[in-house]
């Protein structure tokens, strides 16, 4: 090992975090990766960072190299249980133990991967994939596919896994119910109440039903047959106030019930669905049609009516640290998509006055205060850093 | 089963998972060769794969995967 010379650089992105038991965490905002890495090495990051001046690192002991420090990589994609609340990817559970020794060269090959530890200056960034089962490169998008191949789920029902207990009559007591849901019964309720409303993308049905709760008149559609099926199975015979659901196509605008959207509504809206436009390898066809989406929403709409799109915001998935009474977000990109998926504000007006339609108001909704009692850190978190948005938009 | 045998079974997959009764595969053929072998495609040819043949990829094995050559092998592997 005393051989062994690398041409290393440190990234001055590295951020670093002492934590419980003489241990750091390291993280690259980047990539989102986290390492445990022994506090005792904090004399070898030294010399790293002052070797950038030399720019060649041995692993020796004149370097301060000591090959018994503990090291592991703590990086976790939790996609199963709400990524959001751990959009810093963090292990939380990933403690040093005894065993978890590496040599030096694999550590350099570890802390090159994660982008802590560069070989050449500036520094460049590999976001993509290199292969279907790399994991934690790619966007969200593409990291739920990774998951989804490793833990053998398909991602249609990993969607709705997270959002909804197993039955899909509830959302599960996360994010999606103290923000989402608590903002929505006090928005349909204050104006939907009495009105006609379609959900475009209404998948397995719930929030349809809790529209026709309080309006005069609900529809879901969604292009997807199956998950018309599980709608009406799931809702039928909720007695009064029942909604109803239909295939439709909303790209060529096809239907298996016409009759259904013969008559315009008040409100039509789409929830976390909207983002979908504009990810062009997701789904591509609604990509390269979503010019055409937005014009077959608006022909669904009244002349003075609205159409509402909840959405993940665009500070969606930004990874937040510190004091749990007020922890605070690093954002390392907005315009460039290379985890985040939401579209930002200026892809989203660009369409929009691309298809004629125009924003009359933004509502950023902030979570229940019930909130505090499940998560306390996410919850303050995102009381105030907005993680959804919903758009009323008025036909020009 | 020999390799031939693997191959033939794995192109009944293959046609399965992607609705295409003319797909052709060969041991040189990776995801860029055929447009709709995307990463949900994947997770189904995965996951059809381990159920014909009665056998558990592990994710490290999963992840070397680059080509339909490395699949029949690791297939072969498992059966023994």
């Amino acid at each position: 090992m005393g051989n062994m010379s690398e041409i290393v650089i440190w990234n001055p992105g590295t951020i670093l975090f002492p934590i419980a038991n003489a241990t750091l965490r390291l993280y690259q905002p980047h990539y989102r990766r986290n390492i445990l890495l022994d506090q005792a090495a904090m004399g070898w990051i030294d010399n790293l960072v002052t070797a950038a001046d030399k720019g060649i690192l041995r692993c020796d002991a004149a370097d301060g190299w000591n090959a018994s420090w503990r090291i592991k990589d703590a990086t976790k994609f939790n996609i199963f249980d709400n990524a959001y609340e751990n959009s810093a990817m963090f292990d939380a559970d990933a403690t040093l133990v005894a065993g978890d020794k590496l040599t030096c060269k694999e550590v350099l090959e570890l802390l090159i991967d994660v982008g802590i530890l560069a070989t050449q200056w500036p520094i460049e960034y590999k976001h993509d994939k290199q292969h279907f089962g790399d994991a934690f490169r790619g966007s969200f998008y593409e990291q739920i596919g990774t998951a989804c191949l490793m833990n053998r789920r398909i991602p249609t029902e990993w969607w709705a896994d997270q959002k909804f207990e197993k039955n899909r009559l509830s959302t599960r007591l996360t994010a999606y119910h103290y923000v989402q849901d608590r903002f929505l019964d006090g928005f349909l309720e204050d104006h939907v109440a009495g009105k006609s409303i379609i959900e475009v993308g209404c998948g397995t049905g719930y929030y349809t039903n809790r529209m026709a709760q309080v309006s005069d008149k609900a529809v879901g559609v969604d292009y997807n047959s199956d998950y018309i099926d599980i709608a009406k199975k799931t809702w039928s015979g909720q007695g009064e106030g029942d909604a109803t659901y239909a295939v439709l196509d909303i790209i060529d605008f096809s239907t298996d019930q016409p009759e259904l959207i013969a008559e315009p509504f008040d409100y039509v809206i789409m929830i976390d669905t909207f983002l979908f436009l504009f990810h062009e390898s997701y789904q591509p066809q609604l990509f390269s049609n979503r010019k055409t989406v937005l014009q077959n929403l608006a022909k669904l709409v009244k002349k003075d009516g609205r159409i509402l799109i909840m959405d993940p915001h665009p500070l969606f998935l930004t990874p937040f640290f510190g004091d749990p009474n007020r922890p605070f977000g690093i954002l390392e990109s907005y315009n460039s998509h290379y985890f985040r998926v939401a579209p930002t504000l200026a892809e989203i007006t660009e369409l929009l006055e691309d298809a004629g339609l125009a924003i009359a108001r933004i509502f950023e909704p902030k979570p229940h205060p019930d909130f505090d009692k499940v998560n306390p850190k996410s919850h303050k978190f995102y009381s105030e850093v907005p993680m959804w948005h919903m758009l009323e938009l008025i036909v020009r | 089963m020999t390799q031939d045998d693997i191959q033939t079974t794995l192109l009944g997959v293959f046609r399965k998972v992607f609705s295409d009764e003319d797909i052709v595969i060969s041991e040189e053929m990776t995801a860029a060769d055929y447009e709709a072998w995307d990463s949900l495609n994947h997770i189904m040819l995965i996951m059809e794969t381990e159920a014909t043949f009665g056998v558990k990829f592990s994710n490290a094995e999963v992840a070397r995967l680059q080509k339909v050559g490395d699949l029949i092998k690791l297939v072969a592997g498992k059966l023994g």
